[in-house]
């Protein structure tokens, strides 16, 4: 099976089709990016779609060789959840808060594992606080303290400063701690 | 407090998976861009030059660099350099009447 690179030579060489095997390959690496961002499958899909055609139309730009496909890609996806989070701010009231039930809370008050229901709340409560967050703030708390990478991985994806990683960071806790404050106390 | 909260919120987020994606997923971006390939205009001379901008930017300062070197090493081995040549010229043209 022919690596990514060969892939796109061939799709730079005309052969339109073998740009079907690429979204194969990366499809799942781009959907695992975007879930933190939008919940709903749908709209998942759009975007996804949205990561690949811009990808697409983008193709000539990217350097073969010089850094691999994924990488890339994983950019891609980063900027179009950004730009689905302003678009998303922009439509005020959109997030809201589904019911969550009175025991909500109690599972972040425990120590055991959060199981699958917990995991859908913790979700559904992180999209509600979150909603305090810029845009720019949302991305870089998800990609830190979710998806799990590293400052200079954030640089990379965002093309953002070190400096500036860390501050959105720090403003987007500070924040998130206050959010969860004024939620448990509305909710006691 | 709230902190160690706001941790177990993103430990149990990170568990979350994706749902899949439909099985026609690859079909279905492959349409677009089928026909937005279809759709595109040739590509003109103003691209092509768009495209290769960066190569002849770098080219280009790669061919002066070597001109400097070039011409500071003539003028290291072989006496006066571009700068004296071009002073003599202008001396010799501007008080030829006098």
């Amino acid at each position: 099976m022919s690596d990514d690179n060969e892939l796109l030579a061939r799709i730079r060489a005309g052969s339109i089709d073998d740009f079907a095997e690429l979204v194969r390959r990366h499809q799942q690496q781009v959907c695992a990016i975007l879930h933190h961002y939008e919940h709903d499958p749908q709209r998942q899909e759009e975007l996804a779609q949205d990561t690949f055609l811009k990808a697409w139309r983008s193709l000539d730009r990217f350097e073969i060789g010089r850094a691999p496909f994924q990488h890339w890609l994983s950019r891609i996806a980063v900027r179009v959840a950004l730009d689905h989070l302003r678009r998303r701010r922009r439509r005020a009231g959109e997030v809201a808060l589904a019911d969550l039930g009175r025991d909500a809370l109690d599972w972040l008050r425990r120590d055991d594992e959060p199981g699958e229901r917990e995991v859908r709340q913790a979700g559904e409560l992180l999209d509600h606080l979150m909603a305090v967050l810029s845009p720019a703030e949302r991305l870089v708390i998800t990609l830190m303290e979710i998806q799990g990478h590293s400052v200079k991985e954030v640089c990379a994806l965002t093309g953002s400063s070190g400096v500036a990683v860390r501050v959105r960071a720090l403003r987007a806790r500070v924040k998130l701690r206050q959010a969860l404050c004024r939620w448990e106390r509305k909710e006691a | 407090m709230s902190d160690a909260r706001l941790k177990r919120l993103f430990s149990a987020a990170r568990r979350a998976q994706p749902e899949a994606l439909p099985e026609d997923f690859p079909a279905r971006v492959m349409a677009t861009v089928r026909r937005e390939a279809g759709a595109q205009p040739a590509r003109t001379v103003l691209d092509e030059l768009d495209r290769l901008f960066p190569r002849l930017a770098w080219t280009a300062v790669l061919v002066m660099a070597l001109c400097l070197a070039g011409d500071l090493g003539h003028s290291l081995v072989a006496g006066p350099d571009l700068a004296d040549g071009a002073t003599q010229w202008l001396e010799q043209w501007l008080f030829a009447g006098s």
